[in-house]
């Protein structure tokens, strides 16, 4: 995946922050992983893509920032599920824009929330995936895309 | 050609026949019936014309006694006479009827027709009869003439009144006679309708059983089959089914289908229905387009197979944790004429995945054999040894690029972090076309293009080091690439059997060769001193990283070790510097390499100065670390006491790497060092039994 590609996913994570709170995120410099899984926060959103291209591309943030993120959108109920649902939300974001991006031979599952450790999400073999810090107020969080060529 | 059976309607014929059979046998009773029926009529009225006669007879004697009896020209006589004519006439008619066959008159005053009476006993009664009756009958005409002849009457009265029992006695004889023939006929019919309807009960009979036979053979033959059908179809790894013109899937099909696209079937199912969820849009309708072709008859059958789009179809199955499944299905189709015409498509659906990962895996293979192999080509031309230095220096240069993108945390920060990337990618650069990998050359080049426009810049946003960060990848997939082959070079030396002097040799050139480039760059005199009698019936894997480590001790020592000539001279030593590289066996069987420089050596003092300039460490959280402990910080990641790096050193990188390569090799890692006088590297290792990947134990002193 090229940059200009990788640069749709960044996008639609910025846009989600400015749409939801009125507040920039800032990208930090994307580097490269240099384990399997890397950078996992509390929640993460991830969405599977195969066709063109293969491997999944996961969002994850802390859950203090998660639950800042209620807070200036309003919400009251900071329960795990709200939680699990914004973050799904992000992901579902991800994937919408993927879609308008690369056209219908872009298959996305679709997107799916978890709390704690990946254990199920591995990225393709041969590749370090690529891992893009989103810093909103003070927390960190992570856009990691982990796809190859198909 | 056509065939009786053919004719009779195939393979029900004898049931056709059985059928036939039992229509003629009932037809035939139905006849006879007929036929017997019309003649118990006429002897039933023969035998009530024979009764008749018996009657006539008295009649005609009681006529002629009362004409005896009474005046001629009265009343009664002529009464009588009329009756006896008319008697006679009767009585004369019907006898020649049963003699002769004739019209009558029967007794209920309707005209009938006798047949010539055959019955031999019966002939004899009416020739009897008529012998009598004959002299008899020309008596009474005699006697009843309008003026018959005197004693007429007499003679035909004693005539009658002689024969009068004997005719009767004879018409009696011939009615009884008639009778009898008529109940033998009646028990003929009966004999012959009895047979008729037991043939044609056998027949039935016989149709019942053979029938009901067949019928069951037959079902049981049809049980069967379903039963070998369904086996078949249950057994089979193939999803079999039937496809009519709507693209519905019919009743009939293999368990395999349902497996293969994991959902359950009813049949009767639209057949893109069944892929609409786990195949793309574009597929579907290249199936659709191309299902519609099959039933197309202008179009030859040869032609659709080789035209068939869906002989490897991409499916994806979504999985409960977000992921798909990817698999790959084929689907082969074949016409099913009836009459000539297209009725039906058989498909069938296999489960192709691991046909094809072994076709991926071989295409994959191929392709890495082909850029290996020019690769390779590459590396022999040149020098084998000269390039692996270039790639593990130029994979730490990016390792340090990847960890300066991961330390840029602001916009200030991306602008110092471009500046700091800056110099290690045109160092790479330069290095690789200098060393003729221009591969590599045009990479970084890329790279350098990636950040010219952010040099200088203000406001650089993170994602714009997205570019930089993608050729960064590719250049390390390519490092790792080439690293393998260089691996694979070694063996095949080692297999054509260089001797283990020739190896240390070309190490000892080379690593020479090395210090002195490094030096050069450094503004450092170094003499490097090697000594490697122990690099025999090691591991190509083993070899490899030897030589990356021996190659960062040595660029360590020049870099970090040796001061530069004036400052040498300044304390009283020669201004080249002298690096000491050793391997040696011990008669334990370890391997020790040590890498000894009489440099400046490791100060405790500015370790912890640079500790603190890099901000990892408070002054307070110094103060409580010993010499030792603070020695020990050189070989974590990022530590480096250089604050301008340059090529050769500044990375924070070396030390790291040389503690990696030990664990490596299962290796304990020693520090001797005394300040401005010495450092000595030693890493001691058991090469033959060593455990992989074993945290080395560090120990310091002094």
């Amino acid at each position: 995946m090229n940059a200009a590609e990788m640069q749709v996913f960044v996008d639609a994570t910025t846009h989600y922050f400015t749409q939801s709170t009125g507040l920039e995120a800032e990208v930090h410099a994307p580097y490269l992983s240099d384990t399997e899984v890397p950078d996992i926060f509390d929640y993460t959103g991830v969405i599977s893509v195969v066709g063109e291209f293969r491997g999944c591309i996961y969002f994850s943030a802390p859950r203090a920032m998660m639950r800042h993120l209620l807070i200036e959108m309003g919400e009251q109920n900071h329960s795990d599920d709200y939680l699990l649902d914004m973050i799904g939300e992000i992901a579902n974001t991800l994937s919408g824009n993927a879609r308008r991006y690369f056209g219908p031979e872009f298959i996305i599952s679709v997107p799916v929330s978890l709390k704690g450790e990946l254990t199920d999400i591995r990225p393709p073999s041969d590749l370090r995936p690529y891992v893009i810090p989103v810093r909103w107020k003070s927390y960190r969080s992570v856009l990691v895309i982990c796809v190859e060529r198909g | 050609m056509f065939s009786v059976k053919r004719v009779l309607g195939g393979k029900y014929a004898d049931i056709v026949l059985a059928i036939a059979l039992f229509l003629v046998f009932d037809l035939g009773v139905l006849m006879i019936n007929f036929y017997t029926s019309y003649q118990i009529s006429s002897e039933a009225v023969a035998i009530n014309l024979a009764g008749r006669q018996r009657m006539l007879s008295q009649r005609m004697t009681k006529d002629l006694l009362e004409m005896q009896t009474a005046a001629p020209g009265g009343t009664i006589y002529d009464k009588a006479r009329r009756e006896l004519v008319a008697t006679t006439a009767m009585f004369d008619t019907t006898l020649e009827a049963f003699y002769r066959g004739g019209a009558v008159t029967d007794t209920n005053g309707r005209p009938a027709v006798l047949t010539r009476e055959a019955d031999p006993e019966a002939r004899h009664l009416l020739e009897t009869a008529r012998g009598i009756w004959l002299p008899l009958k020309r008596a009474i005409g005699d006697a009843s003439r309008d003026n018959p002849a005197a004693g007429a009457l007499n003679t035909a009265a004693g005539l009658l009144i002689a024969h009068n029992l004997e005719l009767l006695k004879l018409m009696n004889g011939l009615t009884t006679r008639l009778a009898a023939l008529a109940q033998d006929k009646a028990s003929h019919l009966r004999a012959i309708q009895t047979g008729g309807i037991v043939l044609a009960l056998l027949n039935f009979a016989f149709i019942l059983f053979h029938f009901i036979r067949k019928l069951r053979r037959s079902d049981a033959e049809a049980e069967t089959a379903r039963r070998e059908t369904t086996e078949i179809l249950d057994t089979v790894n193939e999803g079999f089914f039937l496809l009519d013109r709507d693209m519905r899937i019919g009743s009939q099909y293999s368990r395999a289908l349902s497996e293969i696209i994991r959902k359950p079937l009813s049949g009767e199912e639209d057949f893109i229905h069944l892929f609409e969820d786990i195949a793309d849009a574009e597929t579907l309708g290249v199936a659709r387009e191309y299902l519609g072709l099959l039933f197309e008859d202008r179009i030859r059958e040869r032609l659709t197979t080789d035209l068939n789009p869906l002989e490897r179809v991409e499916v994806h199955f979504p999985r409960e944790d977000g992921a798909f499944e990817t698999r790959y299905l084929s689907l082969a189709f074949t016409r099913v004429y009836v009459d000539g015409a297209i009725s039906h498509v058989l498909g069938s659906l296999s489960d192709i995945t691991e046909q094809v990962r072994l076709e991926k895996e071989v295409e994959l293979a191929n392709k890495r054999s082909q850029e290996e192999v020019e690769l390779l080509v590459g590396l022999l031309k040149g020098d084998a040894a000269q390039t692996a230095e270039f790639m593990q220096k130029t994979e730490q240069g990016l390792l340090s690029v990847n960890a300066l993108l991961k330390g840029s945390q602001d916009t200030a920060g991306h602008a110092q972090t471009v500046e700091n990337i800056f110099p290690v990618i045109h160092a790479i650069k330069g290095d690789a076309f200098a060393i003729g990998i221009d591969a590599f050359g045009n990479m970084a080049h890329e790279v350098e293009k990636a950040l010219m426009p952010l040099r200088g810049a203000r406001n650089i946003a993170g994602t714009q080091f997205l570019p930089v960060t993608v050729l960064l990848n590719e250049m390390l997939a390519r490092i790792r690439l080439v690293r393998g082959l260089l691996d694979r070079v070694t063996d095949i030396q080692r297999s054509i059997g260089q001797p283990a002097t020739a190896t240390a040799e070309r190490w000892t050139r080379e690593l020479t060769g090395f210090a002195a480039r490094v030096a050069d760059d450094l503004g450092r005199q170094v003499a490097l001193e090697v000594a490697l009698p122990a690099l025999d019936d090691l591991p190509a894997p083993a070899l490899q990283k030897l030589r990356d480590m021996c190659i960062q001790l040595v660029r360590n020592a020049v870099a970090h070790g040796i001061e530069p000539p004036e400052e040498r001279i300044a304390s009283g030593k020669p201004a080249t510097g002298k690096v000491r590289l050793k391997l040696d066996r011990y008669p334990t069987g370890e391997l020790h390499l040590s890498c000894r420089d009489d440099g400046r050596g490791i100060s405790p003092a500015r370790i912890r100065a640079s500790l603190l300039r890099s901000g990892r460490y408070s002054a307070e959280q110094l103060d409580e670390l010993s010499d030792k402990q603070i020695v020990m910080k050189i070989f974590e990641s990022g530590f480096s006491t250089n604050d301008a790096p340059d090529a050769h050193s500044g990375h924070g990188a070396g030390m790291d790497v040389i503690k990696q390569l030990a664990m490596a090799l299962g290796g304990r890692l020693g520090l001797g060092t005394r300040p401005g006088r010495f450092a000595e590297f030693r890493v001691q290792m058991e090469l033959e039994t060593a455990p992989a990947a074993v945290e080395p134990a560090v120990r310091a002193a002094s």
